[in-house]
C-alpha cells in the first residue's frame, strides 16, 4: 500500500474514532440529575443525618443547587461528592435535623415520597424518591449496642445488650414487603421468621442479630437505597411496651457496568 | 545549496520551534503560533524549486496561519478534569490544527527526503524516511486516542500524556533536520 493510502486509512480512522466515540459519549448522558430511590427510616428524635444519593453527568451544566422536603422545609442541604464515575458522579446530599424544630414537632411520624429539586439553570421539578420515614417520637433505650460491624459484600451483624428484664414480642424490618426479599436477619443464629416468642433476657443479656444483603446485582433493587431499622418490641417486667430498634447498615454501591444500564435506561429503572 | 537556501532552512526549522513552544501570559501566547507558520510558509517558498511537495506544505502552512491566530488567547492545556466542560468545537479546532500541522510535517518531509536524495545524501534520506514514518504513526495515534479521553476513566490520562511526550520528542527529532541541511550547506559552501 502506497504512504498516501495508508495516510488516508490512518484519517479515516481518526474520523471514525471522533463519530464514535462522541456518540457513545452523548449516549452515556443523563438527561438531568437523577435521585434513586430510598427506602430510609430516620430516628428524627435521635437526629439523625439525612442522606440522599443522586447522579448527576460529571460535566453537566444542570447541576442540583437545592432539594426541599415541603413537609420539613427547614432542612438545609449540602451537596458533596461521593464516588466519580466516568461519566456520571454519585452525588450525597446530607442535612441535619435543628434540635428546636425537633423539639416543637407535633406530629409522631412524617413520610415523605417526593421532594422538590432546584437546578443551576433556575428549573425545579418535583421528583419521586422512594419512601423516606422521619419518626419524631421520643424513646428510652432499652438496648445497649456492644458492637457491630458491615463488610462490602452485605453482611452485617449487631450485638447488643437487654439494660433491663425484657420479654421479645415481636421482631420487624422497615419497609417489610419491600425488605422481604432482600434481606436475611437472624437473632442468635435463628431466622427471624421462624423464631419463638416471646423471648425472654434478663438484664444484661447479650444477643447478636446476624443480617445479609441480598441484593441482585441487576434490577431497579440494585438502583434504590436502603437505610431500614430493625424494629423490636418488648414488654418490661412491669407489663409496659418498650419499642427500641437498630440500624442495619447498607453499603450502597454501583460498578460501571450497573450504571452504565440505568444511563442506558434513562434513569428509569423502577 | 544557496545562501538563500541556508536562509530558507533556517526560517523553517526556527518556525517549528516558535511552534513547538507555548509560553502564556494569563491566556495570551507569547510566542504566537502563526508567525511560526508565517516563518515556515516563507521557508517553505523559497525552497519550492527543491520538491514540489514543499509548495503543498507551503500551501498548508499559509492555511495555518489563519488558521491558528484564534489559538493566540486560547489555553491549549486542557486539563483532564475539565475535559468534557471544553465545548467540543474547542476540541475539535485543536485537533484540526494538529492534523493540519501532520500533513505540514509530511510534505516538509516528503521535501527532505527529496533534497536528500538530489543531494545524494543517503543517510540523510533514510533518516529523513525514519522520521516521517514515525512521526505520521505517533501522531496518527494522537489524533485517534484523543477522543476516546471522553470515554475512558482518568487513569488513562496517564497514556495519553506517555504520548504527548512522545510526541513532542518526534517533533524535536523533525526539527533537527533542517539545522542538519544547513550544517550540509555552509559545510559544502567552506569545501
Amino acid at each position: 500500500m502506497s504512504d498516501k493510502k495508508w495516510l488516508l486509512l490512518g484519517l479515516l480512522l481518526i474520523a471514525a474514532s471522533w463519530i464514535g466515540n462522541l456518540l457513545y459519549y452523548q449516549s452515556m448522558q443523563l438527561k438531568e440529575p437523577v435521585f434513586l430511590r430510598h427506602y430510609s427510616e430516620l430516628d428524627a428524635a435521635a437526629h439523625e443525618f439525612v442522606t440522599l444519593l443522586y447522579l448527576e453527568n460529571n460535566h453537566a451544566k444542570k447541576k442540583v443547587t437545592n432539594i426541599i422536603i415541603e413537609e420539613m422545609p427547614q432542612l438545609r442541604f449540602d451537596m458533596h461528592e461521593w464516588r466519580r464515575y466516568t461519566h456520571q458522579t454519585l452525588m450525597r446530599a446530607t442535612a441535619e435535623f435543628d434540635p428546636e424544630y425537633v423539639r416543637d414537632k407535633q406530629k409522631d411520624r412524617i413520610t415523605v415520597r417526593e421532594l422538590t429539586v432546584l437546578y443551576s439553570d433556575g428549573t425545579s421539578k418535583t421528583v419521586p424518591i422512594g419512601e423516606l420515614a422521619f419518626d419524631f417520637h421520643e424513646r428510652s433505650r432499652v438496648l445497649s449496642s456492644l458492637s457491630s460491624g458491615s463488610s462490602s459484600s452485605g453482611s452485617g451483624f449487631i450485638t447488643a445488650r437487654a439494660e433491663q428484664e425484657l420479654a421479645l414480642l415481636a421482631i420487624d424490618c422497615s419497609f417489610q414487603d419491600k425488605m422481604a426479599p432482600l434481606l436475611e436477619i437472624s437473632l442468635n443464629d435463628q431466622p427471624i421468621e421462624s423464631m419463638q416468642v416471646p423471648l425472654t433476657f434478663a438484664k444484661g443479656d447479650s444477643f447478636a442479630i446476624r443480617y445479609q444483603w441480598k441484593i441482585p446485582a441487576t434490577g431497579s433493587a440494585r438502583y434504590e437505597v436502603f437505610y431500614p431499622k430493625l424494629k423490636l418490641t418488648f414488654q418490661a417486667q412491669d407489663g409496659e411496651i418498650i419499642y427500641d430498634y437498630m440500624i442495619l447498615n447498607y453499603n450502597y454501591y454501583l460498578n460501571e457496568k450497573q450504571l452504565r444500564a440505568f444511563v442506558r435506561a434513562g434513569g428509569e429503572v423502577y | 545549496m544557496t545562501a538563500q537556501t541556508a536562509k530558507a532552512l533556517t526560517l523553517i526549522g526556527w518556525g517549528f520551534v516558535f511552534n513547538l513552544l507555548d509560553i502564556r501570559i494569563v491566556f495570551f501566547d507569547l510566542l504566537p503560533d502563526f508567525i511560526g507558520y508565517m516563518m515556515i510558509a516563507s521557508g517553505l517558498g523559497k525552497l519550492a524549486s527543491h520538491a514540489a511537495t514543499f509548495e503543498r506544505g507551503r500551501r498548508i502552512a499559509v492555511m495555518m496561519i489563519f488558521l491558528s491566530m484564534p489559538h493566540v488567547l486560547m489555553d491549549s492545556n486542557v486539563t483532564f478534569s475539565d475535559f468534557a466542560m471544553v465545548p467540543i468545537g474547542v476540541h475539535l479546532y485543536g485537533q484540526v490544527l494538529l492534523l493540519l500541522h501532520l500533513l505540514l510535517a509530511y510534505s516538509v518531509f516528503n521535501g527532505w527526503i527529496e533534497m536528500a536524495k538530489q543531494l545524494q545524501q543517503e543517510t540523510l534520506q533514510e533518516s529523513a524516511r525514519t522520521r516521517r514514518d514515525w512521526y505520521v504513526f505517533i501522531f496518527m495515534i494522537h489524533l485517534f486516542f484523543y477522543p476516546f479521553l471522553f470515554n475512558l476513566p482518568e487513569d488513562w490520562l496517564l497514556l495519553y500524556l506517555g504520548i504527548s511526550f512522545v510526541s513532542i520528542f518526534i517533533e524535536l527529532l523533525f526539527i533537527r533536520l533542517p539545522f542538519r541541511f544547513r550544517k550540509l550547506a555552509e559545510a559544502s559552501e567552506t569545501r
